[in-house]
């Protein structure tokens, strides 16, 4: 009897340490959700549209990612030029890409931080709070005061 | 025996650390939490938001370390502390800031990649020989590590400028663009304070030197103006000392050069602000950290100068924060002057020039912006039909 | 978190302590110190806590199980059991990346495979767990019935981040019943202002100097490869023996008393010696739990060589999953080899210094494939170092690199013998005012550093 009940405890323990190690292995897996479905409902329900919305030219010119090349995207930026406020989520065709388009939001926060480093301390408080992260194939860049609140509401889309 | 002869040091050892650690936790839950960091020029973090998504990614932990940090007791003193134990270690470089000698900071210059600079330059050649109807001329300032390499500590490992001013140089004179090289004529000046000791800005001597090596190239009357050399500030501690932690408490003065005498007047006018000012000088910026910014105001994307000059045309600035502290010296001699930061202006330059009419373009930048820039090819390079 | 942070000495310290110190009780006393520890290993990443507490459940039950096993077969068999899973969880975090590139360079078939970050002292708490259930299965010890008790020794939070691993055996009698007053707190602070010393004023500034010079590594002269990689051994040693001793003064704060880690390794007449006073408790359990298992040196001499060749390259491999790790070690199993079997005799006879001198110089090369993380940048730097790879011998930069780094190269070589220890020994003795004054200031000029830098990164958690 008590063989048996040590068994079982074992098992059980050994079944919780894989499925606690499966989650981990999978806690970069996303749901399958549109661009577009990600678009309505963040304009729907955050303060994005307080910035103005920007098509592929711009996503070219500030991140260097070619539109043709994504799974689809989301580009708003403030109208000022003098504001760091922006949000992006993209959406890539691989890991691989992923990557890449991580990168390409690195490069665009290190050169968003060397434009307004001299002299542009509230940009660069805002600056040092933005997200740059990638989860499965999607990709955010999100800074301005609200950015743990759209950051909050991609990531529970996905 | 040995033992109980350490019990004093062991006892008084402890009954510190268990005072002052509360203590020090205390005092910095009293004393109120300062926004901004004069000595560092930089916003203070405040305490975290709290919320469940930014806990369980471990983000508030961090932002709570930065916090605590930030908002030290006497973070100020601290800081002090620490740059003068870096100078015990003879430390003289610190975030790409050298000490230098005679009180300059200078910030090095590390070779900048090739593909950048030639991505640049063919921007510049291309937009060359779409307008051959516009003189371009280019001024690409040496910076103090290169001007005042003498100055900098002994040996320190920096890259040199010269070669690639000199490839610039050649670049753009092959594409017809005027390269105004600025270098002998700062070297021979070096009898006067060319560059701010704690920030990377040229003064407004070295941009007057500048000007005078313009006229020429040119064709600008320098006779136009007479001007006066004047103080507007003396306790200005720039970015190089922020960025660095050498010579914190370090004030330098700001000197301006007016126009002797009845100046005829003129409107600067900031586009995308909308707004209009008399002065090439924005004096409220002389009470925040940021004193440089008095010269036309800081960086803005867009700005356009009307003077009542009869002779001169329309003149387009594609520029840096160099510049901010030249323009006052050339605007006079054109009616018009459009200045243009490619790293905010974000609009169509082609339909801009043929707006305005403008008859000649001025590149404005210092070496180490302008090797390392990504912007100014975006703005040159004509947008493609979508 | 890490001990060498203004959060953790100016936040967490003092509250802990508090509570410590002044809610009676052993019990409760055990209880804040598991939830203390919780909340410190919780904080970067909160979701390898469950991992953390797993663990602990873990190794707790599998102990009791094999104590509790009745034939040899059975205890050898739950004894199998728990190393797997510790070994598999080891490896899910910190092999697993590594070999899937190595199959899919083989094969040239890529796999994909999602980075996860490497919970923080993952190798240390599992050799930690892995002593304790090779103890009880060898029945050097008894297995522990409380889980309060085993969840202090598996979760404690002063060497659960960065070692030293510490064995049940060890702190045993300090589980049951440990003293705490102000004295031993005193004498856990003088270990701990030691230890951040080391870390934050020493091995911090010394990173500054060797970073630039690694950098370049293609096109640096001789002499600039030799003071980068100097910078590097003193860096290292600092570091990481710095944060031993942080790890033991909070032990000896908490009551607790772990043995020492690093015994002035540097001052070492021979390589063998060299290892006798590095990370002691990872030598003692590479050797405890691997090398004597195998048979040690009571073997054929081809197998005697077989076994330290496989513990060093193990010990290596444990410092982080890529080759040069492996190569690091596997350069000092054949040094050993080399020492045991020819220069033994030899060494005896040459003065102490030369013996220092040859250790030092050779512990300088191992750096070499510690630091430079692939084969190319490691034949790069000794290109660097031995002339075909460098820049002539000496250029003016190198003047520059000496010239700022000769203040730390003092201080270091300094402090790396027991020499000016002894004497603040001495002067705690005899004039325990100014010693105290003297950690205060240290303690001061270590907060001014940490203020500064916002945070220091340190080394030895990523292994």
């Amino acid at each position: 009897m008590k063989i048996r009940t040590n068994l079982i405890i074992k098992i059980l323990m050994t079944v919780f340490l894989f499925l606690y190690l499966g989650a981990l292995y999978l806690s970069d897996y996303t749901k399958d959700v549109s661009m577009v479905t990600i678009e309505s409902y963040m304009t729907s329900h955050t303060s994005i549209t307080s910035l103005k919305k920007r098509e592929r030219r711009d996503l070219s010119r500030y991140f260097s990612i070619e539109e043709e090349s994504t799974d689809g995207y989301l580009f708003y930026k403030d109208v000022s030029p003098m504001s760091v406020n922006e949000i992006l989520i993209v959406r890539a065709r691989s890991r691989n890409q992923a990557s890449d388009f991580l990168r390409a939001a690195e490069d665009h926060k290190a050169s968003q931080e060397n434009v307004f480093g001299s002299y542009g301390t509230d940009q660069m408080a805002l600056l040092g709070d933005a997200f740059v992260e990638s989860k499965g194939n999607y990709v955010c860049y999100i800074c301005g005061p609200d950015a743990a609140a759209w950051h909050d509401a991609f990531i529970s889309l996905i | 025996m040995a033992r109980k002869s350490f019990k004093p040091f062991f006892r008084k050892l402890g009954m510190f650390f268990l005072i002052v650690l509360p203590v020090v936790l205390l005092l910095n839950i009293l004393i109120p939490d300062k926004g901004f960091s004069e000595n560092e020029n930089r916003v203070l973090a405040s305490f975290p938001e709290i919320s469940i998504s930014q806990i369980s990614s471990g983000r508030t932990a961090s932002q709570f370390e930065t916090y605590a940090n930030d908002q030290f007791f006497l973070r100020d003193f601290w800081v002090t502390l620490k740059a003068g134990f870096d100078r015990l270690l003879l430390k003289v470089e610190n975030n790409g800031v050298y000490l230098g000698k005679k009180g300059y900071l200078i910030e090095s210059f590390t070779n900048p990649p090739e593909s950048h600079l030639n991505a640049t330059l063919n921007a510049m050649t291309g937009f060359a020989s779409r307008h051959p109807e516009l003189h371009q001329y280019a001024v690409i300032a040496p910076n103090a590590v290169n001007i005042l390499s003498y100055n900098l500590p002994a040996a320190a490992p920096t890259d040199d400028q010269d070669p690639y001013l000199t490839s610039v140089k050649n670049t753009l004179m092959g594409a017809g663009i005027v390269f105004i090289d600025l270098r002998d004529t700062l070297r021979n000046h070096t009898d006067q304070q060319l560059f701010y000791k704690t920030d990377h800005h040229w003064t407004t001597q070295a941009a007057y030197y500048a000007y005078l090596a313009m006229a020429d190239p040119m064709t600008l009357d320098t006779s136009l103006l007479s001007y006066e050399k004047l103080p507007v500030t003396h306790s200005f501690q720039g970015t190089l000392s922020a960025k660095s932690g050498f010579r914190s408490g370090e004030k330098e003065d700001i000197y301006v050069f007016l126009p002797k005498g009845e100046a005829p007047e003129f409107v600067v006018n900031y586009i995308t602000e909308q707004k209009k000012s008399g002065s090439y000088y924005a004096t409220d910026r002389l009470s925040t950290r940021d004193k440089y910014a008095m010269f036309l105001d800081g960086n803005h994307a867009q700005v356009k100068i009307s003077t009542p000059s009869a002779v001169g045309g329309t003149l387009m600035i594609i520029k840096d924060s160099y510049a901010n502290c030249l323009i006052p010296f050339i605007a006079p001699h054109y009616k018009t002057v459009i200045v243009i930061d490619p790293r905010y202006y974000y609009g169509n330059l082609e339909q801009l020039i043929a707006a305005e009419e403008v008859d000649e373009l001025l590149y404005v930048y210092n070496a180490n912006t302008f090797f390392g820039d990504t912007s100014l090819e975006l703005t040159l390079t004509p947008e493609e039909d979508a | 978190m890490v001990f060498s942070n203004i959060f953790f000495i100016y936040c967490f310290l003092p509250v802990f302590l508090l509570l410590y110190f002044f809610i009676p009780g052993k019990t409760a006393k055990d209880i804040i110190l598991i939830a203390g520890s919780l909340v410190f290993y919780a904080w970067g990443n909160p979701i390898y806590l469950v991992l953390m507490v797993f663990s602990a459940g873990f190794n707790y039950y599998m102990g009791m199980d094999i104590d509790d096993a009745e034939t040899e077969p059975s205890r050898k068999g739950r004894l199998i059991f728990a190393v797997i899973i510790n070994l598999l969880i080891l490896c899910f975090f910190k092999y697993y990346g590594f070999l899937l590139d190595n199959i899919s360079s083989l094969t040239g078939v890529s796999i994909a495979h999602p980075e996860l970050d490497l919970p923080i002292g993952i190798s240390f708490y599992t050799f930690k767990n892995l002593s304790y259930i090779f103890d009880v299965y060898t029945a050097r010890i008894y297995s522990q019935r409380s889980f309060l008790i085993y969840g202090v020794y598996s979760t404690m939070f002063p060497h659960m981040t960065a070692g030293p691993i510490v064995r049940y055996g060890e702190i045993e009698d300090q589980l049951y019943e440990r003293q705490i007053s102000i004295p031993r707190l005193g004498i856990g602070a003088e270990y701990f202002i030691k230890g951040l010393t080391k870390k934050v004023l020493i091995s911090d500034n010394l990173a500054g100097i060797y970073e630039p010079i690694f950098q370049s590594a293609g096109q640096i002269p001789v002499l600039t490869a030799w003071i980068g990689i100097l910078a590097y051994t003193f860096k290292i040693y600092f570091d990481f023996s710095g944060y031993s001793d942080m790890a033991i003064g909070l032990g000896k704060m908490l009551g607790f008393d772990f043995q020492k880690n690093f015994d002035y390794p540097y001052i070492s007449g021979s390589i063998t010696e060299f290892w006798r006073r590095w990370h002691i408790s990872l030598g003692s359990w590479f050797r405890d739990y691997i090398y004597i298992p195998l048979g040690g040196n009571r073997v054929s001499t081809p197998k005697h060589i077989r076994n330290i060749l496989i513990v060093w390259a193990l010990t290596g491999l444990w410092h982080g999953a890529s080759w040069n790790f492996v190569l690091w070690g596997v350069y000092y199993g054949i040094i050993l080899l080399i020492e045991k079997f020819l220069l033994a005799n030899f060494l005896d006879t040459i003065p102490e210094i030369c013996r220092r001198i040859y250790t030092f110089l050779l512990v300088m090369i191992g750096w070499v494939f510690f630091s430079q993380t692939s084969f190319p940048a490691i034949l790069r730097y000794f290109g660097a170092m031995f002339g075909p790879g460098a820049r002539g011998f000496v250029n003016s930069t190198t003047l520059y690199y000496f010239k700022t780094a000769v203040v730390l190269f003092v201080i270091s070589f300094l402090t790396c013998g027991p020499g000016l220890q002894n004497r603040f020994k001495r002067l705690m003795k005899n004039t325990p005012l100014i010693a105290v004054v003297l950690d205060i200031i240290l303690l001061c000029l270590c907060t001014a550093s940490l203020v500064y830098n916002s945070y220091s990164p340190f080394l030895y958690q990523q292994f």
